[in-house]
C-alpha cells in the first residue's frame, strides 16, 4: 500500500461517524478511531491493549474470549461477517444498543478482526416506540374485534327472539282461537237461563272439538321438533308424486303438465315421509292458484342427488315472505296453520335432502325437492348403494 | 283481557251478580249486536251467551258480509275479530265509523299488544279484548254501552 493510500485510510479512521476497533485473536484492542471515544466515554490510548470485553455487559463480558476461541477452533461465524444488534457498554457502566459488524483480516500472518460499531439507541427507541403504537393497535384491534363478536351475538340473540316472538304470535293465534270458543261455550253452560238440551249438546262438542283443534296444533309443533328417523330405501319418486297428484283434490281448471323423465335414478328417502313433503308443495301449488294454471312435474339427476320439481302459475311468493315461508306458523293462507313447509323442511333435512324455491310474483313458484341418488338404475330393481345403511341409525 | 277502556264507568262494574239481578237485567231493552269472526265456533257461542242474556245478536264470518249487515240495519254494538280472511277488524271498524259514527265497536283479538289493536282503539274501538275471552267483563261493557 503505497503512501497515499495509508494516508487516505488514516484519514477515514480519524474522520469516520462510526466507531471502529480492531482486535487481535485474544480479544486485545490493536486499534481504534476517535468516534470510540465519543460512543463508549473511553480514551482510545488506554484502550488499545485492553480486552475489547470492557467494552460490553455481563455476560457478554465474561463469555466474548469463549466466542472467539470458538470460533477460532470451529470456524463457525456468529458475528463475524454478518453482523447483528449487540449491546454495548461505556466506561461510565451504562449500557446501549449497537449494530456491530465485524469483518476478519489478516496482516503479516497475524489474524484481526475489525469491528465496525454504530450507535442506533434512536433506532432502537424508535423501534420501541413503533411497538408500542403496534401492541396499542392490536389491542385495539382485539377490542374493536371482541365488541364486534359481541355484537354479532346479540345479533343472533335478537335474531332469535324475533323468530320466537313470530312463532309465539302464531301459537297465540292457533290456539287462542279455539281456547276462546271453549270459554265461550263453558261460560254458556254454566250461565245460560234457557239453554236447551240440544243447545247444552252443543256446547259440549264445540268443547270436544276445539280441544281436539288445540291437541292438533300441539301435536304439529312436536312433529316438526321431533320427528322420527327416517328409514330409507332406494326408490323411484315418480310413482309416488304421481299417486299424490292423483289423491289431490284438484280443481278443473288446475292442469297438471307431466314432464317427468321415462327413466330416472331412484334416491333415497323414506318412503312414509316423503309423500308427506310431495304432499304439502302439491297442496300449496293448487292453493297458490284459486282461479286455475298449470301445475308442472319435472326432475333431474346428476351424480350425486337429483331433484323433482314442482312449478305453479299461481300469484307467487314474495321476497318478504320468502325467508319464512319454512317458518313453524307462518301462513300466508288464511284458513292455513302454517306447519306444511315447517314440516317438509325437517322431513328433508332429515332425509339429506333440501328444499329449492324460486318464485316470482305474478308469475308463479318452483319447488323442488332435491334427494340423494341411490344409484343410476332407471327400473328401479338395482341394489342400493352400500352406505345405505348408515341412514337407518341417522 | 281489556287492553285499553277509552269511555268506562262506574256501570261497567255494576254486573249483575245474581239471577235475580240478571233477570231485571234482561227485562230491560236490549241493544243490536253484531259479531264478526271468521272462526265459526266462537261466532256460535257468542251468539248463544248474548241472545240467552236478550240481544238482538247477527254474526258473520267475514268482513264483506259484515258490511252488508251494517249497510241493511244499524248496531248499536259491533264486535270485531281482528285476523279475518277478506279485512282486518280494525280495517273493518274504520269503514263501519264512517256509515256509523256512533256505533260502540270492540275488537277481540289473539294478539292484544299488536299495532292492530292499537289502531282500533286510535279508530275509535271501545276496548280491544284478547282472546279467550273474560265474557263477565264483555257484559258489563255491554251493559255499559246500553246506558250510555
Amino acid at each position: 500500500m503505497d503512501k497515499q493510500s495509508r494516508a487516505l485510510l488514516a484519514a477515514i479512521m480519524e474522520t469516520a461517524v462510526d466507531s471502529i476497533i480492531v482486535i487481535d485473536s485474544a480479544g486485545i484492542v490493536q486499534l481504534a478511531n476517535p468516534a470510540t471515544e465519543a460512543l463508549f466515554g473511553v480514551v482510545v490510548a488506554d484502550l488499545v491493549g485492553q480486552n475489547v470485553n470492557v467494552l460490553m455487559p455481563t455476560p457478554h463480558q465474561e463469555a466474548h474470549d469463549g466466542y472467539l476461541r470458538n470460533y477460532l477452533t470451529t470456524g463457525v461465524a456468529k458475528i463475524i461477517g454478518i453482523g447483528r444488534e449487540v449491546i454495548g457498554r461505556r466506561k461510565d457502566g451504562s449500557e446501549f444498543p449497537l449494530h456491530l459488524a465485524v469483518s476478519e483480516i489478516s496482516v503479516d500472518g497475524q489474524r484481526l478482526f475489525a469491528g465496525i460499531i454504530r450507535d442506533i439507541t434512536h433506532l432502537k427507541a424508535a423501534e420501541t416506540k413503533l411497538q408500542e403504537m403496534n401492541d396499542v393497535l392490536e389491542q385495539r384491534v382485539q377490542e374493536r374485534t371482541a365488541e364486534l363478536h359481541a355484537a354479532q351475538a346479540d345479533l343472533i340473540r335478537v335474531e332469535k327472539l324475533a323468530t320466537l316472538g313470530q312463532v309465539s304470535g302464531g301459537i297465540a293465534h292457533e290456539i287462542r282461537n279455539p281456547l276462546n270458543a271453549i270459554k265461550t261455550s263453558a261460560y254458556y253452560l254454566l250461565n245460560a237461563k234457557h239453554a236447551t238440551p240440544e243447545k247444552v249438546a252443543e256446547h259440549l262438542e264445540r268443547i270436544d272439538r276445539q280441544v281436539s283443534s288445540i291437541d292438533h296444533v300441539v301435536t304439529a309443533l312436536s312433529d316438526v321438533a321431533r320427528l322420527p328417523d327416517p328409514h330409507v330405501e332406494s326408490c323411484d319418486l315418480r310413482p309416488i308424486v304421481r299417486e299424490v297428484v292423483r289423491e289431490t283434490s284438484l280443481p278443473s281448471q288446475v292442469l297438471i303438465d307431466d314432464q317427468l323423465p321415462v327413466t330416472f335414478p331412484n334416491a333415497l328417502f323414506d318412503t312414509k315421509q316423503i309423500p308427506i313433503v310431495i304432499r304439502n308443495i302439491i297442496r300449496n301449488a293448487r292453493d297458490s292458484m284459486p282461479d286455475g294454471g298449470t301445475m308442472t312435474l319435472s326432475a333431474l339427476a346428476n351424480n350425486d342427488e337429483l331433484s323433482i320439481s314442482i312449478k305453479d302459475t299461481g300469484c307467487g311468493i314474495s321476497a318478504e315472505n320468502m325467508s319464512r315461508i319454512t317458518e313453524p306458523l307462518f301462513s300466508t293462507k288464511q284458513a292455513g296453520m302454517g306447519l306444511g313447509l315447517a314440516i317438509t323442511k325437517a322431513i328433508l333435512d332429515k332425509n339429506r335432502g333440501r328444499l329449492e324455491v324460486a318464485s316470482s310474483m305474478g308469475d308463479g313458484s318452483t319447488f323442488t325437492i332435491v334427494l340423494p341418488v341411490a344409484n343410476r338404475s332407471t327400473d328401479g330393481s338395482a341394489a342400493e348403494k352400500p352406505d345405505t345403511g348408515k341412514f337407518l341409525n341417522t | 283481557m281489556a287492553l285499553r277502556l277509552k269511555s268506562l264507568t262506574l256501570a261497567s262494574f255494576l254486573i249483575p251478580s245474581n239471577r235475580n239481578d240478571w233477570d231485571r237485567h234482561l227485562s230491560a231493552k236490549h241493544n243490536r249486536i253484531l259479531i264478526v269472526d271468521d272462526h265459526q265456533d266462537i261466532c256460535a257461542s257468542m251468539r248463544d251467551i248474548l241472545d240467552d242474556v236478550g240481544y238482538e245478536v247477527v254474526v258473520t264470518g267475514n268482513a264483506n258480509d259484515a258490511l252488508e249487515q251494517v249497510d241493511l240495519t244499524p248496531f248499536d254494538v259491533v264486535l270485531l275479530d281482528y285476523q279475518m280472511p277478506d279485512m282486518n277488524g280494525a280495517a273493518l271498524l274504520r269503514i263501519i265509523k264512517q256509515k256509523q259514527k256512533a256505533v260502540t265497536a270492540f275488537l277481540i283479538t289473539a294478539y292484544a299488544g299488536s299495532t292492530g289493536a292499537q289502531d282500533a282503539l286510535n279508530i275509535g274501538a271501545t276496548a280491544v279484548l284478547q282472546k279467550p275471552i273474560n265474557v263477565v267483563e264483555l257484559l258489563g261493557y255491554l251493559a255499559d254501552a246500553e246506558r250510555a
